[in-house]
């Protein structure tokens, strides 16, 4: 793991649980004279949700980290002035309030994954390399993560892939349907 | 570039209309391609993708570049949607009407003029948010509380000229507005009360001047465009005592509200006090898939499980008491005697991680929060629309509401979801229909429910106060008295005060004279 270096922002009232830099700043990727900054948004309470995050960082792909209470306050505070590449597995309340906060200030959408959780199973609707998800041997979050990671370094066009879990139980704070979401200022698209 | 223009406008004036628009405000300040369009979309509509889309959207930072603006409209005839922050979700948030319509986007004017702590008030421009507020208040070392919506990103102007809620003593945001500044459709400024009077330092202390009152009618109407509000902020008391009770039977709102009814009428309790539902309460800390996986109602047994689980009632009541700390105590001794009256009724004065506690008590003390986002994961899927009847303060009437909304809800497949909200003299029952948007055949079904719903109850005389863009013209048609006479006189005022019927058409069902035809 990582280490942290945690920045805390002064911010009035409670909200973000807090804006961590990983040490990387503005990560150097595969085209040359590009870099992309990478902003992740973390929802701390549900699992699934930090372990996606933990798998990007662990990769070394997130430059900052938003990680947002049940306020969901910190979504007000730290998209403010967020730029580049905005990286979410998120509730759907919160993709949707990150989708309307960062389309005002100009951010296309590039990526919009739905996983719900129906009949004792994951459902996942994502894009990239048929059934990885559903072959994976890590946690479906981290599978996530990965495929993500890989779609947007790849930058092709990308089939829609459905992908079932076999029988699993939902955590008790899943919220049972999440979205993984990814938006890009003009400048960072491919 | 959009491929909608509006309705009856032709092409060439539409292009030309942009352009003067930009020659305004500025090139980046108009909007016509789609992705900057594709923010003004309802996000939780009960209608399909692709209603109630703006054909372009221009941008303003202040009174004189909209008043140039509506002077192009009303040339070329464009018909304009004014939004605030464009906040109003679950009543269409920033989406226009009708498809095609401009956006007056007043988001760049979100200046506080003025906070004024010895009276205890600000004064703000359309674009000011809770949030915003509160952050510039604590900033600037200021002991007033704003009394925020639930959701921190709203709008102070626009919730108050929705006339929305919420839950400090500051409650009823339209009665706590004082002093409007309005630019009508043929580009005139009016201000309101006192502040027509020359140098008058007194325009946000008192809502009178000689003549008539005027602010009404530029709440939930297009009759105007309001650029400049005052708002009422209440002084940090020097105590609060904020409490729940729950209540194990559905039945019990009855007497829950004959209780409160006095307690409210004689300002006991100071705060808009609310009877939350079970699955509202439960909804921000589990969701419906952790209790059943199948259609229709949650069955009994499940509700049971979760009250158990989480110890909550069906009915779950938050107050809140303020003051000088002795004025509380005495006041308490009342509330606890009178609410823990009801048999199997359990006092709360501190819940642990409970998000539904936490997010209620900021709201009482004037701390804006999102938290009451997170219960739309009990669907999932990102729709909801809140129907929205009132009534008096009277727990037959509460009663009676609830029985024959939650009946009609578990016909048609959906949980009652719902919270009831006593005002000064008034109740607001609001009924969220949660459904998940990417299932189409739900979201017909919560279309068709609302629809059902507003005609029942205007049967049995209980309006709605705010509703969603879609049910507008529905609703105002159930105000039918002597014939629909108060629609009449909006009109008869529209026509007058705005004849090429610029200003938001069909807003509340007022439609301007050449479109009330084809409405």
């Amino acid at each position: 793991m990582m280490a942290w270096n945690l920045k805390r922002r002064d911010v009035l009232g409670a909200g973000a649980l807090g804006t961590a830099a990983v040490g990387l700043g503005a990560l150097a990727r595969s085209e040359p004279g590009r870099s992309r900054t990478v902003t992740l948004v973390e929802e701390s309470g549900v699992p699934e949700s930090r372990q996606f995050a933990s798998a990007l960082i662990d990769n070394g792909f997130a430059g900052e980290v938003i990680r947002i209470d049940p306020s969901l306050n910190g979504l007000l505070y730290e998209l403010e002035a967020t730029t580049g590449t905005i990286i979410g597995m998120t509730s759907d309340p919160v993709a949707m309030i990150a989708g309307q906060l960062l389309r005002e200030r100009g951010a296309h959408a590039r990526q919009f994954w739905q996983h719900h959780f129906a009949g004792g199973r994951w459902r996942h609707r994502t894009e990239g390399s048929a059934r990885l998800i559903e072959s994976t041997t890590h946690a479906w979050p981290v599978a996530v993560a990965h495929q993500l990671q890989s779609v947007m370094d790849n930058r092709s066009p990308q089939v829609t892939n459905d992908c079932t879990s076999g029988p699993c139980a939902l955590l008790a704070s899943s919220p049972g349907m999440l979205v993984s979401w990814v938006y890009e200022f003009e400048g960072y698209q491919s | 570039m959009s491929s909608v223009v509006p309705q009856g406008v032709a092409a060439a004036d539409f292009s030309n209309a942009i352009k003067e628009f930009a020659g305004v405000v500025g090139k980046d300040r108009v909007y016509v391609d789609e992705q900057p369009l594709s923010s003004y979309r309802d996000a939780y509509s009960p209608l399909a993708d692709g209603e109630f889309i703006p054909s372009a959207a221009v941008a303003p930072d202040g009174v004189e570049q909209i008043q140039k603006i509506l002077k192009i409209a009303n040339a070329y005839k464009i018909p304009l949607w004014t939004i605030g922050t464009g906040r109003n979700f679950a009543y269409g948030g920033p989406a226009p009407r009708k498809s095609g319509y401009v956006m007056l986007d007043l988001r760049r004017m979100n200046r506080i003029i003025e906070v004024n702590e010895k009276y205890g008030y600000a004064l703000v421009e359309p674009g000011v948010s809770y949030m915003q507020l509160y952050r510039h208040l604590r900033a600037i070392g200021s002991k007033l509380w704003i009394d925020p919506a639930a959701p921190a990103w709203g709008g102070v102007m626009g919730n108050a000229l929705e006339h929305g809620a919420g839950y400090t003593p500051y409650g009823d945001h339209f009665i706590m507005q004082c002093g409007m500044e309005v630019v009508l459709a043929d580009g005139e400024v009016v201000r309101t009360g006192q502040g027509a009077l020359a140098g008058s330092k007194h325009w946000q202390v008192t809502k009178h001047a000689a003549g008539p009152q005027f602010d009404g009618m530029f709440t939930q109407s297009n009759f105007g465009v309001v650029t400049k509000m005052g708002i009422w902020l209440m002084p940090e008391p020097p105590g609060y005592k904020p409490f729940m009770i729950t209540y194990e039977r559905e039945e019990d709102l009855e007497a829950i509200f004959e209780i409160t009814r006095p307690l409210k009428v004689n300002q006991i309790i100071p705060n808009a006090a609310v009877a939350v539902d079970l699955l509202w309460e439960a909804s921000a800390k589990v969701t419906r898939r952790h209790y059943f996986d199948g259609k229709g109602p949650l069955p009994q047994s499940a509700r049971t499980r979760i009250a158990s689980d989480l110890k909550l009632g069906m009915w779950n009541y938050y107050g809140a008491l303020y003051g000088p700390p002795p004025i509380i105590e005495n006041n308490w001794k009342i509330v606890e005697e009178a609410l823990m009256s009801i048999p199997g009724a359990k006092l709360y004065l501190d819940r642990e991680n409970d998000p539904a506690w936490d997010y209620r008590v900021r709201l009482m003390r004037g701390e804006p929060n999102m938290t009451e986002f997170s219960i739309m994961n009990w669907i999932g899927g990102g729709g909801h629309v809140n129907f929205s009847p009132i009534s008096a303060p009277s727990g037959a009437e509460a009663l009676a509401q609830y029985n024959m909304i939650k009946r009609r809800c578990h016909e048609y497949g959906f949980d009652y979801i719902g919270e009831f909200l006593v005002g000064w003299r008034d109740m607001h029952h609001i009924l969220m229909i949660m459904y998940d948007r990417a299932d189409e055949a739900m979201r017909n079904r919560a279309y068709d429910l609302f629809g059902l719903l507003v005609d029942e109850a205007a049967e049995v005389g209980f309006g709605e106060y705010r509703t969603h863009l879609a049910f507008m013209d529905q609703i105002a048609k159930t105000y039918k008295h002597n014939d629909g006479a108060l629609w009449d006189l909006h009109h008869r005022i529209k026509d007058v005060m705005d004849p090429n019927g610029i200003l938001s058409p069909g807003k509340q069902g007022i439609w301007p004279k050449a479109m009330r035809e084809t409405s």
